[in-house]
């Protein structure tokens, strides 16, 4: 459900940098969603249509990298990879994991004229 | 149109036609080598990197805020849980809790109340009929707080030094655990007419938390609630956690709550005394 906020935040960053670089269209959105984000895509994608209408992001392209979950194991002493940030480690199935990669939720790049 | 530099950009000139294609990856990564940037596709299109945290305003802003506390040294605690765990009445008691310890010739903590709810003043109003300050938050449509909001609140309630307060955000585990609103410490409540598995099915909330406080223990004797699994899920999304047991009905547990806050008012507020110098 957060995603609709998600969207609006992300809305108000593209009118900020509208102001500071000076254009009036996003075109594309390339951004990086993590797997251990806690965002879903799906609900992103449509808090994104509902919260660009009549906006200068309206209809504009999103392109969305996931890069993968890692954390941290303090017994194995090694990253390993995470599906979940909040379960134990699937090497030794003991301590729970430090989640240090895929956590991302940051636009990389955007298309505007 | 743009809300913060009032400049007015607008969709005058040459506007593109919505790109109306779908676009869906499954699960996997791509570099962008993979997209040829669309130069000639127009002369003014143009590519801009940016690298931005989406929520980036919001911790800009939610750093604002902690530079105001701790400039003049004052504990801000975020209060979060799903609805009806007792977050107001909790709030409540500790306040008569912190009057009764005043009464009793300990050093008085000034306290405020900032209430975060959908609709309705109810909250603020129960506050402000106990004396103390409350400024009450409408969010209509939004299902949390944010730092902008909080901001904003603060500045309307007396910010004297060595205040205590206490931010009681919306009910809801998922969208309040993103939005950091710049407080020294999150406190989650969980009370034992919840499920033991809470914590593991909200876990981005419970691993968020400095405290957990298990509420409405008074109630143990009546349910099937395993408390020892509650801990243990509690302790295996968060191990550095501190967990409190507490009942703002018998007031079992009240007093650790309130040493508990004392101690990290100190620290925060009269951090030179608190390191023993």
């Amino acid at each position: 459900m957060h995603e609709l906020s998600l969207a609006i935040s992300l809305l108000d960053l593209l009118e900020e940098r509208a102001c500071l670089d000076a254009f009036e269209r996003v075109q594309k959105i390339i951004l990086e969603v993590g797997e251990l984000s806690g965002v879903s895509i799906p609900a992103l994608r449509q808090g994104f249509e509902v919260a660009t209408k009549g906006t200068i992001a309206e209809g504009a392209e999103m392109d969305i990298l996931e890069p993968p979950g890692t954390g941290w194991c303090f017994t194995c002493e090694q990253t390993v990879a995470i599906k979940d940030p909040f379960r134990t480690c699937p090497g030794c199935g003991k301590s729970a994991v430090t989640p240090t990669g895929g956590l991302e939720f940051r636009v990389v790049e955007l298309v505007v004229s | 149109m743009c809300i913060d530099c009032g400049c007015a950009s607008s969709d005058n000139g040459h506007v593109h036609p919505a790109h109306d294609h779908s676009h869906e990856h499954d699960g996997h990564g791509h570099d962008h080598g993979d997209h040829p940037a669309p130069s000639g596709h127009h002369s003014s299109t143009r590519r801009i990197s940016l690298e931005q945290d989406v929520l980036a305003r919001n911790s800009q802003l939610a750093n604002e805020n902690r530079n105001l506390y701790r400039e003049k040294r004052i504990l801000a605690l975020n209060i979060l849980s799903s609805p009806g765990t007792g977050k107001t009445t909790l709030i409540e008691q500790t306040i008569l809790a912190f009057g009764r310890r005043s009464r009793s010739g300990k050093d008085p903590f000034p306290l405020a109340v900032i209430e975060g709810d959908q609709a309705t003043s109810r909250d603020a109003d129960r506050i402000r009929q106990l004396g103390v300050p409350a400024i009450q938050i409408n969010t209509g449509k939004g299902c949390h707080l944010d730092a902008h909001q909080i901001g904003h609140a603060s500045r309307e309630l007396p910010l004297s030094k060595g205040l205590v307060l206490i931010i009681e955000n919306i009910g809801n585990l998922v969208c309040p655990a993103l939005f950091d609103l710049g407080e020294s410490a999150r406190i989650v409540l969980f009370s034992v007419t919840e499920g033991e598995d809470k914590p593991i099915k909200y876990p981005q909330m419970f691993q968020s938390a400095n405290l957990v406080l298990l509420t409405k223990t008074d109630l143990l004797p009546y349910l099937d609630f395993d408390r020892e699994m509650a801990l243990n899920n509690i302790r295996a999304i968060n191990p550095g956690a501190t967990i409190l047991e507490i009942s703002s009905k018998s007031k079992e547990g009240m007093e650790e709550w309130i040493e508990w806050i004392c101690s990290l008012q100190k620290r925060v507020c009269d951090p030179v005394q608190a390191s023993g110098a």
